[in-house]
């Protein structure tokens, strides 16, 4: 069995990487369970109402610039979406991964006399929670144009749609235009080629920066990361996260 | 008396074995007691209603296909009951190693990664309808 130690975990939020500053996350996903007991019935039924998703993330409070404490600040009133993938376990490419949109942020700052001060957030999930595949994990390296290995991660159906995360954490090369594309192939590419489903690419314009959006529609099982420097010579660090979950 | 240890429990979801990751499970039945106390009664008094049941189960996070995390996040977004099993010894139920079984959906899950230690996952099974103790 694959027993997997935390350390090493890592939380992106919106085109940054927080892993610095955290100790622990936790996912939870939690359904409406309305009551349909009848005078019949043997013993007490339920039926499944809506998931309410939800990230707990407790850290540490430091004084640095541009850090995880001035982002919360920052972000916590305008409610603006914020793409968010969370890694547990040392991660690499093609491993499980969580993705999803912050759509409410709640922080706490305690300060004990006995202890370091600290940060405890929780994020609202708008919409779904991913279980996703880590389909392309370019943060140790800024890179430029290339294709990314095919992930297998089984077909969506006509009722499902592609979530997907992108992180642009460093952005290089000055003025330009960076391409990231998802592509689906039903074999990897073997006799069915790799295309780029309509609305699957986004582009980065000198500068970082994240995008969580939805590719809607039946899928084919295989998808990978195609990269391309559309103007100029960028290169980038990023992550993308891509998970199935219904359409809403 | 025979004292059992919990090491050999099965435990099945949706017909997958998800034992080979558990640490704990907690089976409970309520029972509604609603009061039924009147004037003159020298105590309390209540009378039994229907009951319900549900399970609490801890896992050591295990990401593969087919272990607890595929298992049941699937079962979240189907939003449907499935069946859901535990044998408190292991192995064949008898009339003195019982199994308990019954469908349940998936209430809440969680995910608890620390960055000092094992990743581990819970999940709240709501049970609908009846749960059945078997003996054979």
């Amino acid at each position: 069995m694959t027993i997997k130690h935390g350390k090493g975990s890592r939380v992106f939020i919106a085109e940054f990487d927080f892993s610095g500053e955290g100790r622990s996350f936790e996912i939870s996903a939690e359904t409406d369970m309305a009551e349909s007991t009848v005078f019949t019935s043997t013993a007490k039924e339920f039926v499944a109402g809506q998931t309410k998703n939800a990230v707990s993330h407790a850290g540490i409070w430091t004084n640095v610039d541009d850090n995880w404490d001035e982002w919360l600040k920052t972000n916590i009133f305008p409610a603006l979406t914020k793409a968010i993938s969370l890694l547990p376990g040392t991660p690499a490419v093609g491993d499980i991964c969580y993705n999803g949109e912050i759509k409410e942020i709640r922080a706490g700052r305690p300060i004990r006399v006995d202890d370091i001060c600290a940060i405890n957030a929780e994020y609202i999930i708008d919409g779904p929670l991913g279980r996703a595949n880590l389909l392309e994990y370019e943060i140790a390296a800024a890179v430029g144009a290339q294709t990314g290995i095919g992930q297998n991660i089984g077909v969506a159906s006509a009722t499902q749609m592609w979530l997907i995360c992108i992180h642009v954490v460093e952005y290089n090369g000055g003025a330009g235009t960076y391409r990231i594309a998802i592509q689906e192939s039903s074999d990897n590419g073997a006799t069915d080629p790799y295309s780029t489903p309509a609305g699957a690419s986004k582009d980065f314009s000198n500068t970082g920066g994240s995008f969580v959006f939805t590719v809607n529609g039946a899928r084919e099982a295989w998808a990978r990361v195609v990269t391309t420097q559309e103007a100029g010579t960028p290169t980038c660090k990023f992550l993308v996260t891509l998970a199935k979950v219904n359409l809403q | 008396m025979a004292v059992i240890h919990g090491k050999s429990a099965d435990h099945n979801y949706n017909s997958v074995a998800l034992d080979g990751s558990l640490r704990s499970i907690d089976v409970n039945i309520d029972v509604d007691t609603p009061d039924t106390s009147c004037a003159g009664d020298s105590a309390k008094e209540a009378i039994a209603g229907m009951y319900g049941w549900g399970m609490e189960a801890e896992y050591r996070w295990n990401p593969a296909a087919s272990e607890n995390d595929a298992i049941i996040f699937a079962q979240i977004l189907a939003a449907a009951a499935a069946t859901c099993d535990v044998t408190p010894g292991g192995g064949t139920p008898t009339a003195t190693n019982p199994k308990y079984t019954g469908s349940a959906f998936v209430k809440s899950y969680r995910v608890s990664v620390p960055c000092d230690g094992v990743i581990e996952a819970r999940a709240s099974y709501q049970g609908t309808s009846t749960l059945t103790r078997a003996v054979a």
